[in-house]
């Protein structure tokens, strides 16, 4: 079953008084419990296809459908969606408020969407990702990279989203600290069978991740590749 | 590898509270060393040290620091002044931070050279010229300014900065970690060929052992500020030290699909007992 489906998504952005457009014509769908990977160099847009699927960026033109509802250009996610659809940005240090405690952050989706037994969930998304009960109580500058990440993970599954979108979550941290990330993402993905798009330059995560790939140039998506092209290297065609 | 260019023996920097180098001792020949570990492993402090650049209120302190026959413990500002860029020098992590914002390129490598030769301004003109082709950039590129420079393009402005007084020693600071996996290679393989032209030495400092691995001879492990493993570069595939065993797996790919990656196991203690509570 197709959980998201694109097509035709142009998107264009006004820059010093001339038109510039960073998606062009995209297609493409992803299905249920599988993980879709987007690659391409800095620039090439594939950052702002997931910010449309975020609502994020909302003017665009094209058909796009998430969770077998289509959404409309110009306005805001509505009711159910908001909860489904989560995203973890790249710069653990930039996505998460310095003055809130973790406790805070983690808790304000909860109480937004009016969920009960909030203190319990928080230690319980705590825990999912590898995090000590007490880390609730610090604030952002009192953890790593790589443990500022997984609370990004955790704000953004504590809603038992049906989608993820990661852009970029491994870039900004060690290789050491990638792999404990990965391995805690299948897990997640293992346990709740979400769906994954994710967004990355790095041949080798997405070789390691992906069902299946689009390599993205220029606002347009050149190529998809399935496992077997994956297998064999063929998206990185770039790297050369 | 005949004399050694870098000699550290017992390095350590301690911060109030904490240690963050503890006990390092090692050699620099003519060669190229990679520095790996995590982040806070101590690794870009051992650089800072080398360069006298721990700031107060760190403290470094040594059996012996030595960097070509210059003894770095007893050495004071007008020392410093004749060594840091001329005979080492240094390439820092993103050119975005460390190049200046408000000084074109040709500005900025010309600096470097009147700090340290006494050239006539055509002279340091055409050094400049070589230098930028040298990192293989245009020379349309010297009247730019760093804003005006992509990422690849800073690093190499950066490279050719550390390089144009032709230093014995070059430490490059996880210069390729803010940059695309695509550039990458394209930067160490630069910087292995200008090594190789100048007859310099490298200290190479990453997080990504299998990337370095390939560029250098050398390899040394930090962990928690102290070393944990050292080995010959081709040797990597069996070593046996847990840590640098999972940083030389920890790189996905195809054919990991599926599977979970080796992480470390954090509560164990790689250093054995005898060091005490960290």
């Amino acid at each position: 079953m197709a959980l998201v489906e694109v097509s035709h998504l142009s998107v264009q952005f006004q820059a010093k008084g001339q038109l510039k457009t960073a998606v062009r014509d995209a297609t493409f769908t992803i299905n249920q419990g599988e993980t879709f990977s987007l690659i391409g160099a800095s620039g090439c847009g594939k950052s702002t296809i997931l910010r449309v699927l975020a609502g994020l960026q909302r003017e665009w033109q094209g058909n796009v459908k998430l969770l077998d509802g289509a959404i409309k250009p110009g306005s805001r996610f509505q009711g159910d969606l908001r909860r489904n659809v989560q995203m973890v940005f790249q710069d653990p240090y930039a996505s998460l408020h310095p003055s809130h405690t973790i406790y805070r952050t983690l808790a304000e989706p909860l109480k937004i969407h009016g969920e009960a037994n909030i203190n319990e969930r928080v230690e319980e998304a705590l825990v999912q990702v590898g995090l000590p009960v007490d880390a609730m109580k610090r604030y952002p500058h009192q953890l790593s990279g790589g443990q500022r990440q997984r609370v990004a993970i955790a704000r953004a599954l504590l809603l038992r989203p049906k989608i993820l979108l990661l852009d970029e979550p491994t870039s900004a941290l060690d290789m050491s600290v990638q792999a404990e990330i990965l391995n805690l993402l299948n897990r997640l993905k293992q346990q709740f069978g979400m769906t994954y798009l994710l967004v990355s330059h790095d041949a080798d995560v997405i070789a390691h991740m992906s069902d299946r790939a689009a390599y993205m140039a220029d606002g347009v998506i050149q190529h998809e590749f399935d496992r077997a092209a994956l297998v064999g290297g063929e998206h990185r065609m770039d790297a050369a | 590898m005949t004399e050694n260019r870098i000699e550290v023996r017992d390095l350590n920097i301690d911060y109030p509270g904490a240690r963050v180098v503890n006990n390092l001792s090692f050699t620099l020949g003519n060669e190229r060393l990679a520095l790996v570990g995590e982040s806070g492993s101590g690794k870009s402090m051992t650089a800072r040290a080398l360069m006298g650049l721990v700031r107060k209120p760190g403290k470094v302190s040594a059996a012996q620091l030595n960097v070509l026959g210059n003894d770095l413990l007893t050495m004071h500002n007008r020392g410093w002044q004749n060594l840091r860029g001329n005979d080492i020098s240094m390439v820092l992590q993103d050119p975005r931070y460390a190049l200046n914002p408000v000084k074109n390129v040709a500005q900025q490598i010309d600096e470097a050279l009147r700090l340290h030769q006494k050239l006539s301004s055509a002279q340091r003109r055409e050094r400049i010229r070589e230098v930028i082709n040298a990192v293989g950039l245009q020379e349309t590129v010297l009247a730019r300014y760093p804003a005006e420079l992509s990422g690849g393009m800073g690093q190499r402005v950066m490279i050719a900065i550390a390089l144009v007084n032709n230093p014995k020693v070059l430490i490059a600071d996880e210069p390729t970690s803010a940059l695309d996996a695509r550039l990458r290679n394209q930067i160490l393989e630069l910087l292995v060929e200008q090594c190789e032209q100048r007859q310099m030495a490298m200290l190479l400092i990453s997080h990504d052992l299998p990337l370095v691995a390939q560029h250098c001879q050398r390899v040394l492990v930090m962990y928690q500020g102290q070393k944990v493993d050292e080995m010959a570069a081709d040797q990597l595939a069996n070593a046996t030290h847990p840590y640098t065993r999972t940083l030389w797996t920890c790189r996905p790919n195809a054919t990991t699909y599926g599977m979970m990656l080796p992480t470390l196991d954090r509560s164990q203690n790689l250093q054995g007992d005898n060091h005490g509570p960290r």
